[in-house]
């Protein structure tokens, strides 16, 4: 009997991707993990076609409806592929429209770049593990427990995994989201559209240890070194501290810490805490407690639960409703393009310590997080640490590396063993 | 393992330079490790453009449009090309000079202009014998042809030498001053207002004197350091 494909509605977060995309951009990010061995791509294909019948949310395609897209469910997985020399290369929107993530593969490493609207960081590192999972069950004959973020594919998928649960958490008043123009990075634009990829990687104990020291979190570590690093480009590149723009960081927030979720969906919210150096320079200390105590003050149910209400109350206005779908694309698109990426310099998502399951660790010997670049906004930075390591990826769309080298150079200054490596032609 | 030694960083056994500075690091002393690159590498570059031909399509359609209207408007009143032939081939030298570059990757001035000027004279031919006027030749060739050598001698100077821009630019004014001269005795051979050279010599005097302190600035050292010192921005 053929398999009844659910469908299911974006979700509020996920609204705007579609809206957003460009002839030559859309919003991607990848999840990969290194083996010990090669992979074997007969198994890695055998074992996707299983996982994909347990994330009826992910392994989806776009459809466009008369108001709004949805997703559909694929009635089978997708080919894996051979990795390219880039990571998340444009994927055209017509193959959005027939499956919106890819499996990829290059030497010992697996890897799969989803479309942004399906689901967000979390969702795609639970499909990332068990994915994982099943390919080294059938290749090793292991048996993996469905815990530390893997589920059992055996299992039928549960309607909270798929839930939207931004419309549960709404909030009773809205926060405005009216905020200043951050500062552009710029450069030369690759005009072929390459992606330059660096990546750092050191010690997580060590970053841990100097963050300590200094009373703050890994991300508030980082997010502050990078300010200060795109402090020093600013400073650089416009003399007078008058004429200086505000530098921000737009970090994700994972809203299942702070709200009881299972959603594999898109589930995050942002902050933007930043510095003015209209006011002064600022050293790396006064920007780390600048940006821990705008960290604390934004991070609290009370006031996510109001920024979610900011963001759902739109969608539920029969203004927005009622005009058709490329009415409210060509609206989204202008909304998109005159404040999306405006108000911070580049996005750092952090999406922590990455656990395994016992049995799966000797398999793996690295992971990685790459954010695809904004539309307008050249550099985005995604970090993960495991087994030990933190890898911290910068990709560009421009030839000059100039933030990666502040950073980087500004960590090798705090006396932090960095090791880069790169896809540079 | 390979230190890079102008950023401290460590680099990965795949890295035959420092990604953040360029800097080539081999040690001398270690045979040449052979690192897995991260990604694979591009056998083929993408040379497709990146830049989008759509709104240049658009653009086109927009000068398209009028040319159309003032031609067939002129037509359907007068049942010829009269006023038409002035604002349409008007419109055309405009799409030229403005749209046509951008039809290229890389448009080169050195090239583009001598079309442009090419264009202009076209326009000017065209006017001149739709009006019966007896000036092309003796007055418009000659001093469009002249400003066209001047100016395209000036952007392939500027272009591809990349040294002695005081000298160019002193150049330029000298043969300003000297188009200037050209312009007043060719008004004064093709329409016989006055037989002498009188309005001329003065931007003739201007542009020598500063073409002249260029030169003096361009030869004297401790002179450029001086300017250079309270004039940068």
């Amino acid at each position: 009997m053929e398999r009844k494909l659910r469908w299911m509605k974006l979700d509020n977060a996920a609204k705007i991707y579609p809206a957003a995309k460009r002839r030559k951009w859309n919003n991607l990010f990848r999840l990969s993990a290194t083996l010990t061995e090669p992979v074997d791509t007969e198994t890695l294909q055998a074992a996707l076609d299983r996982t994909v019948l347990r994330f009826p949310s992910i392994a989806v395609r776009l459809r466009r409806g008369m108001f709004w897209y949805y997703l559909e469910e694929i009635p089978k997985a997708p080919n894996i592929q051979p990795d390219t020399a880039y990571p998340v290369a444009r994927m055209p929107f017509d193959d959005i429209r027939q499956c919106a993530f890819r499996v990829l593969y290059y030497q010992n490493r697996i890897a799969v770049e989803f479309f942004h609207a399906l689901t967000d960081g979390n969702g795609g590192l639970v499909f990332l593990k068990t994915l994982l999972a099943e390919y080294l069950t059938q290749k090793y004959k292991i048996s993996v427990p469905a815990v530390q973020g893997v589920l059992d594919r055996d299992a039928p998928p549960r309607e909270e995994e798929i839930e939207d649960s931004f419309l549960k958490y709404e909030g009773e008043i809205s926060r405005s989201r009216k905020e200043a123009t951050a500062f552009r990075l710029d450069g030369t634009p690759e005009t072929d559209g390459f992606l330059n990829i660096i990546t750092g990687i050191l010690n997580t104990d060590e970053v841990l240890t100097e963050a300590k020291k200094r009373g703050v979190s890994l991300t508030v570590f980082i997010a502050s070194v990078m300010i200060l690093s795109i402090q020093q480009i600013q400073d650089r590149q416009i003399h007078r501290r008058k004429k200086q723009k505000p530098i921000k960081i737009l970090i994700p927030v994972n809203l299942r810490n702070m709200f009881e979720s299972s959603s594999l969906r898109n589930f995050v919210l942002f902050v933007t805490p930043g510095i003015d150096p209209r006011m002064g320079e600022y050293t790396l200390d006064e920007i780390l407690r600048s940006i821990h105590h705008q960290m604390g003050e934004e991070l609290t149910p009370k006031k996510m639960a109001a920024r979610i209400s900011a963001n759902v109350k739109p969608e539920k206005s029969w203004w927005v409703k009622l005009p058709p779908l490329f009415v409210k694309n060509f609206l989204l698109k202008m909304v998109f393009n005159s404040i999306g990426e405006r108000k911070s310099c580049l996005t750092l998502s952090n999406l922590g310590a990455v656990k395994v399951p016992e049995i799966m660790a000797p398999f793996l010997s690295r992971m990685d997080f790459v954010l695809g670049t904004q539309a307008t906004r050249p550099n985005n930075c995604g970090i993960l640490s495991y087994g030990g390591k933190l890898y911290i990826n910068f990709i560009r769309n421009i030839k000059e590396p100039s933030l990666e080298r502040e950073f980087f150079t500004a960590l090798r200054k705090l006396g932090l063993h960095v090791t880069v490596e790169s896809n540079q032609r | 393992m390979a230190y890079c030694v102008r950023c401290g960083v460590e680099l990965a056994a795949s890295e035959k330079k420092c990604p953040l500075c360029g800097t080539p690091v081999v040690p001398p002393e270690l045979p040449e490790t052979e690192g897995i690159p991260p990604y694979p590498i591009q056998e083929k570059r993408n040379t497709e453009p990146n830049r989008s031909k759509g709104i240049l399509f658009i653009l086109t359609m927009l000068f398209l449009l009028p040319i159309s209207v003032v031609f067939l408007s002129d037509l359907q009143i007068n049942d010829a090309i009269t006023w038409s032939g002035f604002a349409g081939l008007a419109i055309l030298l405009l799409y030229v000079i403005i749209v046509l570059p951008f039809w290229f990757q890389h448009p080169n001035p050195v090239i583009f202009v001598p079309i442009d000027f090419a264009a202009i004279g076209g326009y000017l031919l065209y006017i001149c014998l739709a009006t019966g006027g007896n000036w092309f030749l003796p007055f418009a060739f000659p001093l469009t042809g002249s400003i066209l050598l001047v100016v395209t001698a000036a952007l392939a100077l500027i272009k591809y030498v990349r040294r002695g821009h005081l000298y160019i630019a002193a150049g330029l004014f000298f043969a300003t001053g000297g188009i200037a001269v050209l312009t007043e005795f060719l008004l004064s051979r093709t329409f016989p207002v006055t037989k002498t050279i009188f309005w001329s010599t003065y931007p003739l005097i201007a542009c020598f004197l500063t073409g002249a302190i260029l030169i003096v600035i361009a030869i004297c050292r401790p002179l450029r350091e001086s300017f250079r010192k309270r004039f940068f921005l």
